[in-house]
């Protein structure tokens, strides 16, 4: 029994993973990017999920349950990001304060570069408008930035988000409704 | 609602930002990536089915977050705790908590053989001298002698901090709840009971009578309140009013404002700012002289999500006084009021114990202190690492607050609250659309050596029996909990077990001892059925009306007296009306089709009931929303309900459609008045805001003003005398005449 699905796993499902994966891979990195703040930590996560899921692809009974599936265990995932930021935060801040001063400018242009997940072909104004939608994101609570994520980037329903995240539907309407208000007011106050 | 306009700004804002996944994360790098890391799907399948029950604790793990991830968790964290929530259903015997059929003593899971008595869970007969805690047969609920006791019990949930060994146990973090507030807030208010020596509100209102839902008429009152379910509980909203102010916060939760009021105009008096370090106000109560604030924070001390009660003193309008902060773990899954008692309920989760974290801390007679370990309890077979936490609060005690909690280790999700009892709903997840413990489609073999397939039903195995009995059998519960209230002297009561979920706080009601609960939950084969359960006093339950309306779910429920309106929606709409007056034996009486839905019922008067909810249309995908329908029932025929009248309002979409605290109602003037936006014909832009003043007479659904404001939408309406005052969503207020 063990053979004969570890065989189905290596030659069939690989497969079959990586087809419906493809389909996610941008929303679940956008996603990611924006919940974490910066491209490396998005791009680490996303690829710890995929291996992750990958495991459990067995288990997963009905295709369509997938991006509901699989973003749980993205969003479970960045917390790892999320705590590790915190803490590099906290036991880095003087270290960096210290070598500021002698920072190359090679680091600082590379360190904004994956804050804003930039790539050469990327225009200007979408890479600003990267960086404003985070600090617009950064005005809200963290349940707040996980349900405007949900909906408005890996394009999920109030009431799949409900359901995704135990809570329920009016609930997370009310949140994303007032949490797109203060991001309406952060981003008008900037333009 | 704004949040249309806002949303489709916003998305096209994210749209146009041009990001895309790395060529580090395509398809085909990622394919490589797995057949490098020799990564095997269906790994952990291969080799969880084997034992005897097994199975059963990849449901729960995998529907509470990342699946398999959650199985490795449980592993480094010893014992298991998981039970044999199949058993839950095997029978309303089975489902209280008490009588539950314990596992073996061999720890390997094997479910439902039973040793009925001990209640605590399966495969922990080893673990229970460490984990300790005494079942009270009553409730069904351990207790615990001291805190290592309680350390033993979470210690089987969650691992030490030090022990979370890799990304896959990470998950706890936020797995109960993706680090979301569940809760609906708070709720509104209305009506509020107050005690006869303090009385300071005006027109304020008791009603006594455990479980009546709102009196067919209320009470003569100069200004509104807070539309709530039953009389004599508030709920906490973002608007309140009394005779002479208004307030309300901003829309930024981070102040009250309190302007005067009079005769259609309005002048600022005063307002609570909560500045960076103090919570984020969610909404709040008013209670004569003193407003209560409830919001939330976090507590870098003791790191966890707070939920707070700020009293303040608004004996002087323009200079509030704040009396004294109540906090309580956890985040916010609802409020209520009786009299001078607040009451809060929040869910706080926890994700490791190697600190004190697994202990809830409430202020209490020595101020903001861990709980005392005779307050906290479990139940035998809770699994996530979470605790409902019930507090109370006697807003006036003043600078020496008296306080209650208790806690007990569960989840919850909603609470319905009368005078006397509290109940908190939390569904159980036992069942995430998506896993299953065998390759449907291919054919794979047991240990016996056995092919089996898809569909194929095995007798002599039981773990695949036991499989097949899975797929078939219910999957979904709300474990209830009874709270008595007493003046603010919470105590646990009894807990039960209903199969199914619920919609929402409406979907509960007590009446003369027997709680009566309407669900939703799956058939044999997948499709949604609705029920209604009656439980006693003890949560036990006497009467069922089970699998009414297939392929429906329920989208509202009002129970008046011994009746209960129940609107289900997806096909065919209809509203069912269900006979509760023996308890054993719920039956429906009538039911009436209506193309669209109501998610919220009024009673108007004794033959009428107001629905408020959706206007839909059958396109060649399925049915759709497309705006706000009023509809009156004729319900004076029990058994021949009727449609009285309707009215559509197309592309227009109101807040109370999923919160009945945004209905205004005046009872003397006789009016509702519904807060709407209205959208383009493409429903798609922003065309203005407004609010609707309907009349219910006769059955009949008269419009008496649509009043409209051109730039913004509105949050709420109140009134005070003949003007109803609007709060939009740039905080300003505006008013006109409604005589």
């Amino acid at each position: 029994m063990d053979e004969k699905i570890i065989h189905l796993g290596r030659n069939g499902d690989v497969d079959a993973f990586c087809r419906i994966y493809e389909q996610y891979k941008d929303r679940l990195y956008r996603y990611a990017f924006y919940r974490l703040g910066n491209a490396q930590d998005a791009e680490d996560a996303v690829s710890e999920c995929v291996l992750s899921a990958y495991r459990q692809f067995g288990q997963l009974r009905d295709e369509k349950a997938f991006p509901a599936w699989i973003f749980k265990i993205l969003s479970a995932g960045c917390v790892k990001y999320i705590s590790q930021q915190a803490e590099r935060r906290k036991t880095v801040s003087l270290d960096a304060v210290r070598q500021s001063a002698n920072q190359t400018e090679a680091n600082a242009a590379m360190a904004s570069a994956s804050v804003a997940g930039l790539t050469m072909q990327d225009p200007a104004e979408a890479v600003t408008l990267r960086l404003d939608l985070q600090r617009a994101l950064e005005q809200l609570a963290s349940d707040e930035k996980e349900i405007v994520l949900l909906s408005l980037v890996a394009g999920f329903t109030s009431q799949e988000i409900a359901q995704m995240t135990g809570s329920r539907p009016g609930t997370v309407r009310s949140k994303q409704s007032r949490s797109l208000v203060k991001m309406r007011a952060y981003l008008e106050g900037r333009s | 609602m704004s949040d249309n306009r806002d949303f489709e700004d916003m998305r096209e804002l994210f749209e146009k930002d041009g990001l895309q996944a790395p060529e580090s994360l395509s398809a085909e790098e990622m394919k490589k990536k797995l057949l490098a890391a020799g990564a095997e799907t269906g790994t952990e399948h291969a080799t969880e089915p084997a034992g005897p029950g097994k199975p059963r604790r990849r449901y729960v793990w995998g529907s509470i977050g990342a699946a398999a991830a959650c199985v490795v968790a449980v592993i480094v964290a010893g014992n298991t705790v998981i039970s044999p929530l199949g058993s839950l259903f095997a029978g309303s015997e089975a489902a209280q908590y008490g009588e539950m059929a314990a596992g073996d003593a061999s720890g390997d899971g094997s479910e439902g053989a039973g040793s009925p008595g001990s209640g605590s869970s399966a495969g922990e007969a080893g673990a229970i001298a460490e984990a300790g805690g005494t079942l009270d047969e009553k409730t069904g609920m351990l207790s615990f002698s001291s805190y290592a006791e309680l350390e033993g019990k979470v210690s089987q949930m969650v691992p030490e901090e030090e022990e979370i060994i890799d990304y896959e146990t990470e998950v706890y973090d936020e797995a109960p709840g993706l680090g979301l507030f569940a809760g609906n807030g708070a709720a509104a208010s209305k009506d509020t009971e107050i005690a006869a020596e303090e009385a300071p509100m005006a027109g304020a209102e008791a009603d006594a009578e455990t479980g009546a839902g709102e009196a067919v008429d209320s009470v003569i009152d100069p200004s509104s309140d807070t539309y709530t379910q039953v009389q004599g509980v508030d709920e906490a909203d973002i608007v309140k009013t009394d005779d002479k102010y208004i307030y309300y916060t901003d829309t930024y939760n981070d102040a009250i404002y309190i302007i005067e009021a009079n005769n259609g105009k309005t002048k600022p008096v005063g307002m609570i700012e909560a500045r960076a370090d103090e919570p984020v106000i969610n909404d709040f109560y008013l209670y004569g002289d003193t407003l209560v604030s409830i919001g939330y924070e976090w507590d870098d001390k003791t790191d966890r999500e707070l939920t707070t009660a700020v009293i303040y003193d608004i004996s002087d309008r323009s200079n509030p006084v704040k009396i004294n902060t109540y906090q309580q773990s956890g985040y916010l899954v609802s409020t209520r009021m009786v009299g001078k008692y607040l009451y809060l309920v929040t869910d706080y989760s926890f994700y490791s114990y190697g600190d004190d974290r697994y202990i809830p801390y409430v202020t209490g007679e020595n101020g903001y202190d861990r709980m005392d370990i005779a307050d906290i309890c479990a139940f035998p077979d809770q699994e996530m690492p979470e605790y409902i936490i019930a507090g109370s609060v006697d807003v006036m005690s003043g600078a020496q607050l008296k306080t209650k909690a208790k806690a007990v280790l569960g989840g919850s999700q909603d609470i319905y609250c009368n005078t006397e009892n509290l109940f908190v709903a939390g569904f159980n997840y036992r069942y995430y659309g998506g896993y299953d413990y065998y390759v449907e489609d291919e054919a794979y073999l047991l240990d016996d050596g056995t092919e089996i397939s898809d569909g194929d039903v095995i007798v002599e195995s039981d773990d695949v029996a036991e499989a097949e009995t899975d797929m078939t059998a219910p999957q979904q519960g709300t474990r209830i909990l009874k709270v008595s209230l007493n003046d603010g002297q919470i105590r646990f009561e009894a807990s039960g077990m209903v199969e199914g979920y619920i919609d929402n706080q409406f979907s509960m009601d007590e009446r003369n001892g027997y709680l009566r609960v309407a669900t939703t939950s799956s058939d044999a084969h997948g499709y949604d059925i609705n029920n209604l359960f009656v439980l006693d006093e003890n949560l036990k339950q006497v009467g069922e009306v089970t699998g009414f309306a297939k392929n429906e779910h329920v989208e509202a429920v009002r129970y008046i007296g011994e009746k209960a309106y129940v609107i289900t929606y997806e096909q065919t709409d209809p509203l069912f009306v269900i006979d509760v007056s023996d308890p054993t034996a719920p039956k429906i009486e009538g039911s009436v089709k209506i193309d669209g839905f109501s998610t919220l019922l009024v009673p108007t008067d004794e033959n009428t009931l107001f629905g408020i909810g959706y206007a839909t249309a059958t396109t060649r995908f399925g049915e759709v929303q497309e705006g706000v329908k009023l509809v009156t029932f004729d319900i004076s025929d029990p058994s021949q309900p009727k449609v009285n009248d309707a009215k559509e309002f197309l592309n227009t979409y109101s807040e109370v459609q999923y919160n009945h605290k945004a209905l205004l109602k005046n009872a003397e003037a006789d009016y509702y008045a519904i807060p709407y936006n209205q959208y383009d014909d493409e429903g798609y832009y922003f065309e203005h805001g407004g609010v609707l003043v309907v009349r219910i007479k006769n059955g009949k659904i008269q419009v008496l003003k649509d009043y409209q404001d051109m730039d913004t939408t509105i949050r709420r309406c109140v009134f005070i005398g003949d003007y109803i005052y609007t709060i939009d969503d740039e905080d300003q207020v505006g008013s006109f005449l409604m005589k």
